[in-house]
């Protein structure tokens, strides 16, 4: 039984005038030790699943089918206050948006002490104490003093690192990490991307990493899960994916990384854009923009099938271009 | 002559002092976020600035489109000296000079419907065209960056990231400027969109000969989009040159570790050289070049004299030839 299961997830946004699906059979289990990469377009839904897992789906959203499990009990129907006890303590998020994950009239010191001693029996002065060394671990130059400093008066890769710390202080079991690298320079990113590692490894720690960046996903995740207008389209193990992604979008995704060297005045890009949720295209969702659509395609979404260790949601797989 | 020129553009962000510190009459502590940036951006072209986060990239970025004001030095555009805050400038110069913000949660306000927030630089002009022009020009840049018209109409909650990324794009793009300062404008971006935002930036260049400051950690957008490379350090430019000069033959000891740190794509996983040594603090920088602590080749003179700027790097190991070219 893996740590976190998530089985069959649908999320709705329901006003009243209508219902429109965001989230569509979404199957996905982490175990401990492993870091799962999640990865996909802009709007794919990405952090609505994240959202999801740790009870903050923001109205009109709502979960309208499907089960998530934590360590084989069940979380999805628990209240509002169960939801809080987990979250932070056995589910920590690092949030994609730094600004809002953090109170701008207290000093970053005041906010961790706070996170730290309501989830862990500690003393302010201990609490301070592993605040300090939080900031170390996330790579804070002077933590002693930038303890004392407000969010406005980090830089947004500093900013994005306080947020990191705030979501590890509880020392949970699950990590769903939103984008966390995502402001950062290189050297930083490696830093954290090591440190990420460091708890799956040290703490049995599950982690969720949300990315677009699928050379984060190349260096850090044991597994990927690639989504697409609310589905996730191929799921596998890291290599065997970015060796030879089968689905079109994955192929499509991988061919439009610019790299060091590369010389061609534009990129390839993926024409069109991903459907809204509620305007998605009969069959395949990728379809319109898939360059190995045969009429077939748009018969019936297509169902996952298993190619080896990958799970694969497309009817031609075979038609996709080693890349 | 440069579209723009920065000369000696500091900014120093005041700290508050302890009690200790000021029974002793120390002076008031500061960041010295961006200390003596002196480089010009040629009309049309790119200028890439790349450096460590809390290097000063966005404290630069806000001096140029005046939301700091400089401690020191001064900017000229077009070949006129500018006034320092955004508030003195002009409209016709406000127009002419935009900012993606690193921020796109920050940069947009929640409160408006998309199709406002875009229009707004444009409204707060004075030959503004009417609303209903306005509202056209606004679905035409939705559609320009990947959305469609009908987004103008919501609020930016009901966004993805990377979707306010684009909103916060057509905004800046939506008075017509000819310089556009962009912080990080794909780093919340799939590689897909960022894919279709970097060509859209090209073909802006192309054609209406836009003039783009980069700042990305991406080394690999940087090289695809860049004809220049500015590299920073804590505070200062410490080298400046053509893309293919810095990728192909980095010079200064800083670059050539940050070159290093590049991921590779293939799936294999590898732990990644990270610049080695401690990231220096902004509260309290190392003194001489700010980069001798972690360099390989320093020597006693690093340590007490700041290398100035010639030939393209701030580097003693350079300019006196100890170091291997
Ligand atoms: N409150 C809302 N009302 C309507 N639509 C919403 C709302 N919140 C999110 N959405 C839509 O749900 C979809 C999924 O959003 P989500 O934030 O999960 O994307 P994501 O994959 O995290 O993208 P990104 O990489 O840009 O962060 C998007 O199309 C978004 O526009
Ligand atoms: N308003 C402010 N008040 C005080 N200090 C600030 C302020 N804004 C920035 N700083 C400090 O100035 C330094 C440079 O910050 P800046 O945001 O320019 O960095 P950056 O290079 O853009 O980094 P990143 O890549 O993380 O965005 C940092 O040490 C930061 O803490
Ligand atoms: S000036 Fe000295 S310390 Fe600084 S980069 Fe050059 S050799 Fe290294
Ligand atoms: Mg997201
Ligand atoms: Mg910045």
């Amino acid at each position: 039984m893996a740590l976190l299961e998530i089985r069959d997830l649908a999320v709705d946004f329901v006003t009243r005038r209508r219902r429109v699906r965001a989230l569509d059979g979404i199957s996905l289990d982490i175990d401990a030790g492993e870091i799962v990469g999640m990865v996909g377009e802009s709007g794919a839904g990405k952090s609505l699943t994240g959202a999801a897992v740790i009870g903050l789906l923001v109205p009109p959203g709502r979960i309208s089918g499907g089960e998530i499990r934590l360590d084989g009990q069940a979380i999805t129907g628990l209240g509002e206050a169960a939801m809080r006890r987990i979250r932070g303590r056995r589910i920590g998020t690092i949030f994609q948006d730094p600004l809002t994950a953090l109170n701008p009239l207290l000093t970053v010191g005041e906010q961790l002490v706070e996170t730290i001693t309501t989830h862990l029996p500690m003393s302010r002065a201990a609490a301070r104490k592993r605040a300090i060394a939080l900031l170390e671990e996330t790579g804070i130059p002077s933590a002693g003093r930038r303890i004392d400093h407000y969010p406005h008066q980090f830089s947004g890769g500093m900013r994005q690192r306080v947020v990191i710390a705030l979501a590890l202080a509880g020392d949970p079991q699950v990590i769903i990490a939103d984008e966390p690298t995502t402001a950062l320079d290189v050297s930083v990113q490696a830093q954290i991307l090591d440190l990420l590692r460091r708890l799956c490894r040290d703490h049995d720690a599950a982690v969720l990493l949300i990315t677009h960046d699928l050379g984060v996903v190349a260096e850090t995740a044991d597994r990927v899960a690639v989504m697409y207008a609310g589905r996730i389209v191929e799921t596998g193990p890291t290599a065997a994916i970015m060796g030879r992604p089968r689905h079109p979008y994955t192929a499509g995704l991988m061919r439009a990384i610019p790299t060091v060297g590369d010389l061609r005045p534009r990129l390839a890009q993926i024409g069109g854009a991903m459907p809204r949720p509620g305007a998605l295209p009969h069959g395949c969702a990728f379809g319109p923009r898939c360059p190995a659509a045969r009429p077939d395609c748009t018969a019936a979404a297509p169902v996952p099938i298993r190619h080896g260790d990958v799970l694969v949601a497309c009817r031609h797989p075979d038609l996709t271009e080693a890349a | 002559m440069m579209l723009l020129d920065a000369r000696d553009l500091a900014c120093t962000f005041p700290l508050p002092r302890s009690l200790p510190d000021r029974l002793a009459r120390r002076p008031r502590p500061g960041i010295a976020a961006v200390a003596g940036v002196t480089l010009g951006v040629a009309r049309g072209e790119t200028l890439g600035l790349v450096g460590e986060s809390g290097c000063g990239k966005s404290t630069l970025a806000r001096l140029i489109v005046g939301l700091h004001r400089p401690s020191a030095g001064s900017l000229a555009f077009d070949g006129t000296v500018v006034a320092p805050t955004v508030r003195d400038r002009p409209p016709a110069l406000r127009r002419r000079l935009q900012m993606i913000f690193q921020d796109p949660y920050a940069s947009l306000n929640p409160r408006w419907r998309v199709g406002d927030i875009i229009a707004e630089p444009l409204a707060e002009q004075p030959d503004a065209p009417p609303p209903a022009a306005r509202r056209e020009h606004a679905a035409e840049l939705l559609a320009r960056v990947g959305l469609s018209a009908a987004d103008a109409r919501r609020h930016p909650h009901e966004f993805s990231g990377g979707q306010r990324q684009r909103i916060a794009i057509a905004r800046a793009l939506s008075t017509g400027p000819d310089f556009l300062v962009c912080d990080e404008p794909t780093s919340a971006l799939d590689v897909s969109v960022q894919a279709q935002v970097l060509n859209l930036m090209r073909d802006l260049q192309e054609a209406e000969g836009l003039t783009f400051l980069l700042i990305s950690h991406n080394l690999a957008v940087i090289h695809h989009m860049a004809n220049r490379i500015g590299v920073m350090y804590l505070g200062r430019l410490v080298e400046i040159g053509e893309k293919t000069d810095v990728f192909a033959r980095p010079r200064h000891p800083y670059t050539r570790a940050l070159l290093a740190t590049l991921p590779r794509l293939d799936g294999v996983r590898r732990p990644r050289e990270a610049v080695a040594g401690e990231v220096p603090s902004a509260l309290s920088p190392p003194s001489g070049c700010h980069f001798h602590p972690r360099c390989p080749f320093a020597r006693a003179r690093c340590r007490v004299e700041a290398p100035a700027l010639a030939d393209g790097v701030a580097c003693h190991g350079i300019a006196e030839g100890w170091i291997p070219s």
